[in-house]
């Protein structure tokens, strides 16, 4: 069948009979007609491209399963697409891409813990170094890192895909390090004028008032004992979670108004119904679980309880061990009063628990520290009774072993034996003391409180619960979540939300498929989305990540462990913190829930892969960030070739090719460039074509400049100091990059397709000086690169007007230019306004066109003149300028016996033309769009003259790497070789100041023009250079009147801002 | 179209005097009756030092001051690749293989000037061990009916005038008397020749097809990618005989009216490539390309376009976009290259062979050629033999010729004390059959049936020592690293299931993994886009479907019965037989052998990297091979 054939025909699509034109192909006429045939690298509207395999379907008459986007429909056609044999076939193609796909939908941490910290992004910015950073992002959902980052249950970390390669991130550790480097910080919000009472200082009650405070309503708190904390203050115990680290933590709190009224306990001082009656708003019930419940076992009076022993020594009481010690219990506070009966004195020590290593309560963490500290641990056995010898002290306890089988605990026939112990110590379980107030809130058979998992919601009106109080004795984590999401409950319930809505929306969401869970999210709302416990589902896949161990962390010695409090673990140095913070695999996909890899892996329930064997090859590709808004994470890419495909037949610029063969197979620009570097225009169908999360725009990167409206107060202080004005636009992504577009758009003035070298720095910094500009223009460029490679006769790159010059006189002709501009405006005869632009390398600017300039510059003419300094005559085969580096070969500044490289200094032309008085000039590298965009459309504005230098990477005189260009263009700022200021009305000002000043020597060693210096014998040549660069800069800083470098490093260093650590330095 | 109904015509007249007046008769070299040497110029023979032996010849020609009356011939391939260099002297046809230049001056002396035989440089029969004079004795060419091949040895390649002499361009002259498009197509259906690629597509159907598809012009290819491992008969036919390709093109250019040609050669065949432009540049000059061909009124010239070495450029819609200038990919088949093919114009894309049958078929008619060959495969087939066969060479046979008689009769068998293992026919894309199918004729069909397939024609000969697994992996590793990547089974597939097999082989498989791996290989075949993709897994199953037992050795009891999976194997010394020579520790790369002069020496399992050295020198037999669970394990434990 001919697509030309006109006549319609009919086909039947999984029985439907359907009506369709020839030509079109069964994909089309299927998803026309609403049946879904999964497909990822169909694009609607572009040819068939038949790569994904995935629309395979059946089509009567043929032996072979037929792919829907390139089949024609013909006349009778019968097809199926979704039989047995299909969704086998779609299932392996989706294993073999997953097998490929070395990237997770969603982190799992982030799903195991309670609280939902977003854990790759605070890793992201404590690698930065970014402590302060982090800390807010952890705080974001859990207030108090440095108490939670000592004392974690740590569900996150046995998770942690990291394991699968060698250990997990120490991700508890790290939101300890982030608190340990950073101060706390609470803003309160703006008073809403409700008062809610808290009753129980303890880690629920204190998250919930963390979180309540920040909404901006008034917090009191009560608690039974002298000071706020609970279970972190009393049985906690010292070596563990030191108190003035507590103090520290909760400091922000009653800086913030938190009130805190000691010695008040639940149903005696008061109660929940005097509280309301007093005003309060609401209640929050979170006393936690003290007393003991278990029944007692035979002897049990001599039993000393471990929660009063922890207190006892938190309060500095005296406490009476004996040398013997049994302690019984598998929970934390069973090691915690073990490894504290250590340190009291006690030569011996037994924990009796009645679980194995694996499933014991108390976390590895802790059991490891047990077991180091000499406490001996008996597995799988339960207590019977305490035998009593003389005055009734404790003698021994008669245990019993436990065996499993099917799930369930039996006791072992004759297994019983004796442990001789002279103290006993029960640490069981526990449940709330409420005091009279039982009566007040339900209970459960646990005598526990009964509350909503969600929102902690209890049965009377205004009243809620959180923590140990309603579920048991749980770990510290638990507490905090359900505090926190009791606040936000709390704080939508005064709001006049309906709770028991949401509640139940939350139990129906909860029983979804992951999928539909997506989709239903955005019904919930946002405070049901923070509330909400999404069922995780992710796919297994490959880690191609380099083996590299957990960083170590510092510890108390073991001698000392028995006998003093300090604490034991001593926490990350931030050097250390960053180190084990680059360990994180980012397992996060910006594309989540939007992704059709992944939609199509959960439909056809591709969880586990079995290709996935040890030694499998796996693609794994840099991750590209370089692109001001579009990011490009190859290992998630399928080779889909859409935006290959969108970008060349739609949008035109053709950014993208597929490289390699075979497996290696990758999309990628052409040279590997940077993709601003490839012609993009920054449409962004790229993104919109990807199907997976391999092309995304950057927004985590323009969310950092959001303002959060609700506590802004319209200062417009932001607005005054910010360089771009762009808080005058708008704050919103998508209008942030459709004015990124338009002047894209005026770049384009210099076409591509012009003939420089891959990587020549010189067409970027044109263009980007021209996205200064929406008027239009006239440019005149001196002989040189520039100029040769866009004006090969009969053909220019340049859309405007243009006049080509010669070398030495590109200032001398563009003023004339501009003459006779204001002699015809005068007349009347034009209204435009013009800009002028005259371009030239340093060439023609630092050496032969400076008497040009020069003249142009003092008759005051209208016109920005931009020098694209590449630092030595490029086009006719490298020779040395005015402009060239010292100690750098060139063909006039050889290599040899007799001189290494240029001998003289570069002068500094910058400071030449600011000394010819003009208004503006300014430096700037192309690495920095927003910068260099910034300073042209300053200089065009500017009445008069203007000048611009601008660092241009020659990789062919550099003798550098094309696809490096930006990068080294950057560093070239990094080590302060090339400062970035501006010069306005002789004011100067730094516009970017490096938090840390690099080496040279990195940079130098990246080119091969230096290579020379490396070679013995040229170290003094190294060192002055290092020394002139050194020396220009602390010039320019007392110009600008910034801080010496010396200061600068330690004003960053004592607000712990100092990134680099100094051997990367 | 033997003979044209418009005999007499002045077309046909003006065109048969274009023709005449194209040949230089006096440029051509004179007939077999005449003094002649011819010397092999193939690319294996000039490879062996055919270069050195044709400078001794002229030397001694010089000398003797026969330049004159005896004539030098680089000819074409002879196809007894094996036995290179050939030097062939008529004009009684006295065949001297694997010459020196020290022997050519008592071969002048003896079969020049006199007209004995040098016994000592005859050809050896390696079966029955006679010594043979005459090259049309030598069984390898016995054996064969040569249509394709059948003058490549006996031209210069490089002369227009030697084709011409043998009738060359007849069969366009022929054609283009007769003017009527229409009856070569149908001459050409009629012969049964179907196209040579690997396919088997009915050449002259895809004529008609594109002839019917309009278009602004019409462009005839030649797929000259010849990518196959061990593969070298399009190469041949380049080299030794471009005339006959260029004729073959001219003729279906005008059979289906087009007017530009391209000949997709691979970059790794310059001389080839050179070859080719001589041709055309010959053509060119004597009217027979270019525009009014023979004052016919037709136009038709071609192009070169070398490859860059991707085997995928072989697939004919991966080729036309490479001849575009984009990347090599293949695209969906539901658009038919001769409606939409080059530039998006109707295209006829056939193999290098295909278009060398044409003129055959032309000039002896297709009666003559159907007559070769068996129901539905007609006329002969060149293949490659190599592998573990005495006589390694090209060689066409007709279709329909069992494997046994190629193997076993042209090939002279197996090299002395080796067994017949399996023969893997058709490339990367086709499978290993065993013994048992030895008398399986060779035709299309047949060789789909049994799992191989046709291919291009290459034929790879095994015996016992080599391990089908290892085998099957290595054209699984060529298809993996030369899938273009565009289709998922094919880009991820195909390492997955080599990645499987290398487990295998490293006795880390399991029987789950033999049967992922026959899933895989079907999701492969099912999925691919391209026959790249599509036949990529036949060596694979074929191993598993005639060798499962020696692949299950592995599984099962970790053992490589050809002892070559070297995970599998240990290497330990006979104490008994162990003469402690000190040879095996001399030649240890590795050092791993160790022990006193006349002494039993030991191998260091340790250092050991399975090199076979040791093996090889040793002249007492006493290094013994282990393999099995047992070998592992000690070796493993040492």
């Amino acid at each position: 069948m001919s697509p030309r054939t006109k006549a319609a025909v009919t086909l039947t699509i999984d029985g439907k009979k359907l009506g369709a034109r020839p030509g079109e192909t069964v994909l089309t006429v299927a998803r026309r007609e609403g049946i879904d045939i999964p497909a990822l690298c169909h694009e609607e509207g572009m040819a068939a491209w038949g790569a994904c395999r995935l629309c395979l379907v059946e089509v009567k008459g043929q032996a072979k399963l037929q792919a829907a986007c390139t089949t024609w429909v013909s006349d009778g056609m019968v097809v199926k697409t979704d039989t047995p044999r299909i969704r086998q076939k779609r299932r392996s193609y989706l294993e073999m891409y997953l097998s490929d796909h070395d990237s997770y939908c969603e982190a799992p941490c982030a799903n195991a813990c309670p609280t939902h910290i977003d854990i790759p992004a605070y890793m992201a910015a404590l690698e930065d170094g970014d402590a302060s950073g982090a800390a807010a992002i952890v705080r974001r959902d859990l207030p108090f890192p440095g108490i939670v980052g000592r004392v974690c249950a740590r569900y996150c970390e046995p998770v942690c895909r990291r394991g699968d390669v060698d250990d997990p991130v120490a991700i508890c550790a790290m939101h300890r390090a982030a608190a340990d480097h950073s101060s706390p910080v609470l803003v309160p919000g703006v008073p809403s004028g409700r008062r809610v009472a808290v009753i129980g200082a303890g880690p629920a009650g204190l998250s919930a008032s963390w979180y309540l405070v920040e909404r901006g309503h008034e917090v009191t708190v009560y608690d039974t004992n002298e000071k706020p904390g609970g279970s972190l203050r009393y049985s906690i115990p010292e070596f563990r979670l030191p108190e003035k680290v507590l103090d520290r933590e909760l400091e922000p709190l009653w800086e913030a108004g938190v009130r805190f009224v000691d010695d008040t306990a639940l149903g005696y001082e008061v109660t929940i119904e005097g509280l309301l009656d007093a005003g309060f708003d609401a209640v929050l019930v979170s006393v936690g679980s003290w007393q003991t419940a278990s029944p007692k076992l035979p002897g049990s009076e001599a039993v000393v309880e471990s929660l009063e022993l922890l207190r006892k020594v938190r309060e500095g009481k005296k406490v009476r061990i004996t040398d013997t010690v049994a302690v019984i219990g598998g929970g934390t506070a069973a090691l915690d009063a073990a490894r504290t009966a250590r340190r009291l004195g006690a030569t011996s020590v037994t924990v009796l628990a009645p679980r194995d290593a694996a499933h014991l309560e108390a976390g590895a963490r802790d059991l490891a520290s047990a077991l180091e500290e000499g406490v001996k641990v008996e597995f799988d056995v339960a207590a019977k009774k305490v035998r009593l010898g003389k005055a009734g002290r404790p003698a021994g306890v008669e245990c019993v072993r436990l065996g499993r089988s099917k799930g369930r605990t039996r006791e072992i026939k004759d297994s019983r034996f004796e442990v001789p112990a002279t103290t006993v110590i029960s640490a069981v379980s526990y449940v709330p003391d409420l005091g009279d107030s039982g009566e007040e809130v339900a209970l459960s058979s646990w005598n526990t409180l009964e509350a909503n998992y969600y929102t902690g919601r209890t049965t009377t009106p205004g009243v809620f619960a959180a923590g140990d109080a309603v579920t048991g004795a749980r770990s510290v984590i638990h507490a905090v979540a359900a505090g926190k999401r009791s606040a936000l409950a709390i704080d939508a319930w005064l709001d006049g939300s309906d709770l028991v809505e949401l509640e139940e929306q939350l139990a129906v969401y909860a029983g979804q498929p992951y999928l539909e869970q997506l989709a239903d999210a955005a019904k919930l709302g946002e405070l049901g989305e923070r509330l909400a416990e999404r069922s995780p589902v992710w796919l297994k896949m490959g880690i191609a990540a380099e083996p590299a161990k957990r960083t170590t962390m510092p510890r108390v010695g073991k001698a000392r462990r028995t006998t003093v409090f300090d604490e034991v673990d001593k926490g990350y140095s931030l050097a250390a913190a960053r180190n084990e913070a680059s360990r994180c695999l980012q397992c996060v996909c910006p594309s989540s829930g939007d992704c059709d890899l992944q939609k199509l892996g959960v439909e056809h329930g591709v969880t586990s892969n079995d290709l996935v064997a040890p030694g499998a090859r796996i693609r794994s590709v840099e991750p590209q960030y370089e692109h001001p808004f579009i990011r490009r994470d190859m290992d998630r890419c399928v080779a889909c070739g859409r935006c290959v495909r969108v970008c060349r037949d739609v949008a035109g610029p053709a950014c993208y090719d597929f490289t390699g063969r075979g497996f290696a197979m990758n999309v990628d620009t052409p040279y590997g460039e940077a993709l601003q570097l490839a012609d993009c225009i920054t449409c962004g169908r790229c993104v919109t074509a990807c199907p997976t999360g391999a092309l995304t725009f950057n927004e985590r990167a323009l969310q950092s400049y959001r303002v959060e409206e609700s506590r802004c107060i319209m200062c417009r202080e932001c607005v005054n100091v910010c360089p771009v004005d762009a808080l005058k636009e708008t704050n919103h992504f998508e209008d942030a990059r459709d004015k990124w577009l338009e002047l894209v758009a005026q770049g384009a003035q210099l076409a591509g397709g012009h003939r420089m070298c891959a990587g020549c720095g010189a067409p970027i910094v044109a263009r980007q000086v021209l996205m200064g500009t929406s008027d239009p223009v006239v440019v005149s460029a001196a002989t040189g690169c520039l100029e040769v490679s866009t004006t090969i006769y009969p053909y220019t790159s340049w859309k405007g007007s243009y006049i080509h010059t010669a070398f030495e006189n590109a200032a001398a002709t563009l003023s004339g230019v501009e003459t006779a501009f204001r002699a015809l405006r005068k007349k009347g005869q034009i209204e435009d306004n013009v800009k002028f632009i005259a371009f030239g390398g340093d060439g023609g600017t630092y050496d032969i066109g400076l008497q040009s300039l020069s003249g142009a510059m003092e008759r005051g003419h209208q016109m920005l003149y931009v020098c694209y300094d590449n630092g030595a005559y490029m086009n006719t085969g490298f020779q040395r300028s005015g402009a060239t580096p010292v100690g750098a070969w060139t063909t006039t500044s050889p290599v040899g016996k007799e001189q290494a490289g240029k001998l003289q200094n570069r002068k500094n032309l910058t400071d030449i033309m600011i000394a010819h008085g003009l208004r503006y000039v300014a430096q700037a590298s192309p690495h920095d769009p927003r910068d260099l965009v910034r300073k042209a459309a300053k200089a065009l504005a500017t009445p008069g003259p203007s000048f611009l230098n601008i660092l241009a990477p020659c990789p062919r005189g550099w003798r550098a790497d094309g696809a490096e260009s930006i990068d080294l263009a950057r560093q070239a700022v990094n080590t302060c070789y090339w400062p970035l200021y501006e010069v306005e009305d002789g004011e100067y000002r730094l516009t970017f100041r490096p938090k840390a000043k690099t080496d040279l020597v990195a940079w130098l060693k990246r080119q091969g023009r230096f290579a020379h210096l490396f070679k013995p014998g040229n170290e003094d040549a190294l060192a002055n250079l290092q020394a002139w660069v050194d020396d220009e800069w602390e010039k320019l800083l007392r110009k600008c009147g910034e801080p010496p470098q010396t200061i600068w490093e330690e004003q960053l260093e004592a607000h712990g801002c100092m990134f680099v650590p100094a051997d990367e330095r | 179209m033997a003979a044209s109904k418009k005999t007499g015509s002045a077309r046909q007249a003006r065109i048969a005097k274009a023709l005449k007046a194209a040949f230089r008769r006096e440029l051509a070299t004179r007939g077999d009756d005449a003094v002649k040497i011819r010397v092999c110029a193939g690319t294996t023979c000039n490879a062996s030092g055919r270069a050195a032996v044709s400078c001794a010849l002229a030397a001694e020609l010089e000398r003797r001051g026969l330049t004159d009356k005896v004539q030098v011939v680089l000819t074409g391939c002879h196809g007894l690749c094996q036995e290179g260099p050939i030097v062939v002297i008529h004009p009684r046809g006295v065949f001297y293989p694997r010459l020196k230049a020290k022997d050519i001056a008592e071969i002048v002396e003896t079969s020049v000037v006199g007209d004995e035989v040098v016994e000592r440089l005859l050809y050896t029969d390696p079966a029955s061990d006679e010594k043979i004079a005459l090259e049309k004795d030598v069984p390898f060419y016995k054996g064969q009916t040569r249509l394709v091949r059948a003058i490549n040895g006996s031209i210069d390649p490089t002369s227009i005038d030697d084709y011409l002499a043998r009738g060359g361009y007849g069969a366009l002259a022929t054609v283009l008397a007769a003017d009527e498009p229409e009856a070569v197509i149908d001459e050409v259906e009629r012969s049964g020749l179907r196209g040579r690629g690997g396919a088997g597509f009915p050449t002259g159907k895809k004529w008609r097809f594109c002839r019917q598809n309009p278009g602004e012009k019409h462009y005839v290819i030649c797929n000259g990618d010849e990518g196959d491992p061990g593969a070298f008969m399009d190469r041949a036919v380049l080299e030794d005989n471009p005339h006959s390709l260029l004729e073959g093109m001219l003729i279906a250019a005008f059979a289906i009216g087009g007017d530009e040609g391209y000949i997709y050669v691979r970059h790794e065949y310059p001389l080839a490539v050179a070859r080719l432009r001589n041709a055309m540049d010959q053509a060119r000059e004597r009217g027979l390309l270019g525009a009014d061909i023979l004052g016919s009124g037709f136009s038709f010239d071609i192009r070169i376009n070398q490859g860059a070495g991707a085997f995928v450029c072989g697939e004919s819609t991966a080729l036309t976009a490479s001849i575009e200038g984009r990347r090599g990919m293949p695209r969906g088949k539901h658009i038919r290259t001769v409606a939409h093919g080059l530039w998006g114009q109707p295209t006829n894309l056939n193999n290098v062979e295909t278009y060398a049958n044409v003129p055959w078929i032309v000039t002896h008619g297709a009666d003559a050629f159907r007559a070769i060959g068996t129901e539905t495969s007609k006329g002969t087939k060149i293949f490659s033999l190599t592998g573990k066969v005495r006589n390694t060479g090209l060689v066409e046979v007709p279709m329909g010729a069992t494997l046994r008689d190629v193997i076993f009769g042209i090939g002279g068998g197996l090299r002395e004390g080796r067994t017949f293992k399996a023969v893997q026919l058709g490339g990367p894309s086709g499978g290993c059959l065993p013994a048992d199918l030895l008398d399986e004729p060779i035709d299309f069909e047949s060789l789909t049936a049994a799992g191989a397939m046709m291919g291009s024609g290459g034929m790879v000969v095994v015996d016992d020592t080599t391990c089908m697994v290892d085998f099957a992996k290595f054209f699984l590793k060529f298809t993996a690293e030369e899938s273009c990547g565009k289709c998922v089974p094919c880009r991820i597939g195909t390492t997955r299931m080599l990645e499987i097999l290398e487990r295998i082989a490293a006795g880390e498989g399991t029987v789950k993994d033999v049967e992922r791996l026959e899933q895989l290989a079907d999701d492969v075949i099912e999925g691919s886009l391209c026959q790249l993709g599509g036949s990529a897994p036949n060596p694979v199953l074929t191993t598993l479907r005639y060798f499962r037992d020696e692949v299950m050795e592995h599984v099962v009891h970790m053992r490589c019965p050809a002892k070559v999976c070297r995970p599998l194997i240990r290497y330990t010394i006979d104490t008994e037989a162990c003469t402690g020579c000190h040879v095996c520790f001399g030649a240890c790369p590795v050092q791993a052998i160790s022990g006193e002069r006349k002494e039993p020496h030991v191998i260091d399992q340790k250092l050991c990297i399975k090199c076979d050295t040791c093996r090889q020198v040793c002249k007492y037999d006493a290094v013994p091979v282990e393999t099995g669970i047992l070998a592992v394990a000690e070796g493993r434990q040492q």
